[in-house]
Parts: structure tokens; C-alpha cells; sequence
């Protein structure tokens, strides 16, 4: 084992090691260094890392366990998604070289203690003003193929406090949020879930619903606002009219969804009206939305 | 009072279920990259499919044991969705990324003391046991794998020797020196000069 550092003839010389993953920490941290300092070094440590990514395609595949798949879908569907670093154009003028000295494209290492990379990934984030919100809004986008947060069912009280506001008739308490949360699983849980998106307003309004549970689920991105003494008012139509089935409010800066009461009869319409406060018996206004599954 | 409803019929009669997204148009690695960075759960469980068992297949490759393979092929495929948003188009190929990213949480666990002495137990055993996994290649694997053993064939035993070593083996430079019983410096050369040619071979350009 020899630490001499004499025998390094420089840290630019560590570009083969650096694209195997050969080095140390410290090492690595020394090469970034000199890649920063050099556009030939840096060109040198891409084309490397690209060959290097070319050995591993060589590999042999091995088809995973559908286990795997179910623990990363359920990870994911938890997990908030980071910020992009901080674009081109919103770069400050200050260091104009820093942006490529982390190269974008190159996947993190592992965070280590003598990591500059991290530093600066931090820095970048605190820098870009929607960072701070964005761990939150990333999260409440609605995952499409519903099966995949079943297996993320048994944990509802991360569900909600990851963002997606809940919404029961009886909104407010944690209970029963709690209770709307599991109940939206529950659907989503189901082997007949079914999904229907289409755009509304800004955003886009997703009907979930289960046959086996009769139970459906609405749920919105950039639900508009409402004024006070208003709420939304969620309705079940079919040929004999609209059943009520349950208020709620817009979440603030989040996805809003709210699970319907009642029971969903086979070729039932959803609908979605504004009511005064504490609902209407019947809708008193135009619909906001109405999805029907196919 | 019974109007709005009315309204509410008539709109539920005027409905026609959305036009679902025509399949058989495979949507590119990038382009999925690209979904999966706005938050699309259904982009990222495409990609998964596509590239899992690329994954596990390099990670296994480096760790040996199955099971921490899994484990560490899930924290990849987590890192993927933390990071999508960063992943560069302008850079490089998606699969290339996410390789990247495995091999180095590969060797991350391999330096963690205790994965890393049992791995060598491991692959003492492997090596008596089979030379190459018995999985059936697609032929895009085999073309690859062609490409990549006729461009190893192009470079000297000394640096094809260091470069699986690192690569396939997941050890550092100093480990490889102890191995080879020749210095760092020695290694770190071969090393160097072994991925230029064989970038050389491959045709990689920046």
C-alpha cells in the first residue's frame, strides 16, 4: 500500500481509474478538481465514462425478482423527486464554469465526506427559489398505473403528509384523512382499479374507481380556489339523477382528491359541482367536471 | 332545481372516454427520462422493465451475491427517480446514466468492509463454478457484447488485465497494485491508456 503522493504524477492522470470507479473519495475530489480546471481533462472523463458504460452493456442481464420491482414501485411512489440543477439560463453570472464543473449529465457519487459536488448540489438548490416547495409538488403527481401504489397502501400517513391533501366529508381531522387515505388505497388496491384522465383547467382531473368496491375516487391537479362559504360538491349521476356524495375543498398546493361517498352503481357518471358551504341536496350549478367510465 | 342536472345528463350522454395513447410507437429511453423527470410513475415503470435487468445485470457482476445485488440494483433505480430531473440529454445516453450510476453504487457496497470480504469468498467460487452466466442473450445483447470483447482484443493483456480488474471486479487502483504487486502509478497508466484505446475502438466522441 503506498500513499506517497509523489507517485501521483498528477490528479488529471486518474481519468482511466476515475471512469472505473477505481479511486477513492479523495481521489475522486481531486480528479473533479482538475476536470473543473480543465476542458480537455473534462472531455477525457466523459468520453471515459461513456466506454466505461459500454463494458457494462456487455453484461450478461439478469432478470430481477418481481419483488424488486413491487418494493422500487412502492419506494418511488413515496419518495419525493429533486429539483434539476440549476438551469442555464437562471445561472447567476457569477461562475460561469461551475455549471459544466458539475457535470449534469454525470450521476452523483456516493455523498462523501470530502465530496465537493455535494456542496455545490446543495448550494444549487437553495439558489433556485422553486426548490423549497418542489420536494412537495413533485410528490402529489398522481402516479398512472394504479396497481403499483397498492403495494404502497400500508403506508397512507406518509401518503398524506407527503402532499396529496385528503379530502373526507368531514374534513380536517387526522383520523380522517386518514380514513379518506385508506380508503383511496383500498380502491387503488383493488385488481379491477380502473383510471380515467381529462383535462381540466390547468391541470388534469383523474376519476379512480374500483366495480368490486363500488367506490371511486376523483382526484385534481390545479383545482381552482374557491371563495369562502363555497366548497366542491361531488356527485354520482345516472339515469335517475345526481346522488350527493360528499364535499371538499381545493388543496392549497397540492393534488386534491376526495373519495366519494356512497355506493358507485355499474354506469354511473361522476360529476363535480360548486355548492354553498355544507353541500346542496342536489347540484345548484354547472358542472365543474363530469367523467364517466367507459 | 333539477336543470343542473339535466345539464349534468346531457354532458354524461356527450361524453366519449379519451382516445387512449396509440401503443406500438416505443417510446425512447430519453424520452422516458424526460416523463419520469415531470414525475410520471408509468414512464418510470417502463423504464424499469427496459433496463432492470441491465441493472441487476452489472451490479451482480460486480457484487456476486444476489440478494445485496437486488438491494443495491432498488437504491439505483430509487437515485434514478430522485435525480431524473438531471439527467442530461445533451450528455449522453439514458441506459449509459443509469449504468453508470449502478457501477458506482456497486462498488460503493464492495468498499463497505464486509461485502467486500465476502465477495471475495464469492468469487473465488464463482470462478470455479461457471465462467459466464448461463442466461440467454438477446442478440442485442450478444452484438454488444461482440463489439465490447473485439475492442478489449485491441488493447495490451496489461491494461485489458487492470481495466476487468476495476471494472468487472469493482476494485480500486491500490487493491489492483496489491493484486498485480506493482505500484499505483503503474496501474493508474494502464489504466489510462487502456480506456483511450479503448474509447478508440469503440468510437466514443464527446
Amino acid at each position: 500500500m503506498t500513499d506517497d503522493k509523489s507517485f501521483d504524477p498528477g490528479a488529471e492522470e486518474l481519468s482511466g481509474a476515475y471512469a472505473l470507479d477505481a479511486v477513492t473519495g479523495e481521489e475522486a475530489a481531486d480528479f473533479e478538481k482538475a476536470r473543473r480546471a480543465s476542458a480537455d481533462v473534462d472531455r477525457e472523463a466523459d468520453e471515459f465514462t461513456e466506454t466505461a458504460s459500454l463494458l457494462g452493456l456487455a453484461v450478461t442481464p439478469v432478470v430481477p425478482s418481481a419483488r424488486m420491482k413491487a418494493d422500487v414501485m412502492a419506494q418511488i411512489a413515496l419518495t419525493p423527486q429533486r429539483p434539476a440543477e440549476s438551469s442555464r439560463t437562471a445561472e447567476p453570472a457569477g461562475e460561469p464554469g461551475s455549471a459544466r464543473a458539475t457535470p449534469a449529465g454525470t450521476p452523483p457519487r456516493a455523498e462523501r465526506a470530502t465530496e465537493p459536488a455535494t456542496a455545490e448540489r446543495e448550494g444549487s438548490a437553495e439558489a433556485t427559489p422553486a426548490s423549497a416547495a418542489s420536494p412537495r409538488g413533485q410528490l402529489v403527481r398522481f402516479p398512472r398505473p394504479l396497481r403499483y401504489l397498492a403495494a404502497a397502501a400500508a403506508a397512507v400517513a406518509l401518503f398524506v403528509g407527503g402532499g396529496i391533501v385528503g379530502n373526507a366529508l368531514t374534513s380536517g381531522t387526522a383520523t380522517s384523512t386518514n380514513q379518506a387515505a385508506s380508503a383511496l388505497a383500498d380502491i387503488m388496491a383493488q385488481a379491477d382499479a380502473q383510471k380515467l384522465s381529462q383535462p381540466m383547467g390547468d391541470g388534469t382531473a383523474t376519476l379512480i374507481w374500483s366495480g368490486s368496491l363500488a367506490r371511486s375516487a376523483v382526484l385534481v391537479e390545479g383545482l381552482p380556489a374557491l371563495s369562502d362559504g363555497k366548497v366542491y360538491e361531488a356527485w354520482y349521476i345516472d339515469a335517475t339523477g345526481a346522488r350527493a356524495a360528499g364535499t371538499f375543498r381545493p388543496a392549497t398546493d397540492a393534488a386534491t382528491w376526495h373519495v366519494l361517498d356512497g355506493t358507485m352503481t355499474a354506469g354511473a357518471a361522476v360529476g363535480v359541482t360548486v355548492e354553498p358551504e355544507g353541500g346542496s341536496a342536489q347540484p345548484t350549478t354547472d358542472p365543474v367536471l363530469v367523467m364517466k367510465p367507459a | 332545481m333539477h336543470g343542473q342536472t339535466a345539464v349534468m345528463l346531457e354532458r354524461v350522454a356527450a361524453y366519449s372516454t379519451p382516445e387512449p395513447v396509440p401503443t406500438g410507437t416505443e417510446t425512447t429511453l430519453e424520452g422516458l427520462m424526460e416523463q419520469i423527470a415531470r414525475g410520471d410513475q408509468g414512464a418510470f415503470s417502463e423504464l424499469y422493465d427496459r433496463t432492470a435487468p441491465r441493472v441487476l445485470g452489472l451490479v451482480e457482476r460486480v457484487l456476486v451475491d444476489h440478494a445485496q445485488s437486488e438491494e443495491v440494483a432498488q437504491e439505483v433505480f430509487l437515485e434514478v427517480w430522485k435525480d431524473a430531473a438531471r439527467f442530461d440529454t445533451a450528455k449522453g445516453k439514458a441506459l449509459s446514466w443509469i449504468l453508470t450510476f449502478a457501477h458506482r453504487r456497486a462498488v460503493d457496497r464492495v468498499r463497505s468492509s464486509q461485502s467486500g470480504r465476502d465477495r471475495d469468498e464469492r468469487i473465488g467460487k464463482r470462478d470455479t463454478e461457471t465462467g459466464y452466466d448461463n442466461v440467454s442473450e438477446t442478440a442485442e445483447i450478444r452484438i454488444e457484447h461482440e463489439r465490447v470483447a473485439r475492442a478489449m482484443a485491441g488493447i495490451s493483456e496489461l491494461q485489458r488485465e487492470a481495466i476487468s480488474l476495476a471494472y468487472y471486479g469493482g476494485y480500486s487502483q491500490r487493491e489492483i497494485a496489491e493484486i498485480l504487486s506493482v505500484p499505483v502509478g503503474t496501474v493508474k497508466t494502464r489504466l489510462r491508456d487502456g480506456m483511450a484505446r479503448l474509447r478508440d475502438e469503440l468510437g466514443v466522441t464527446s
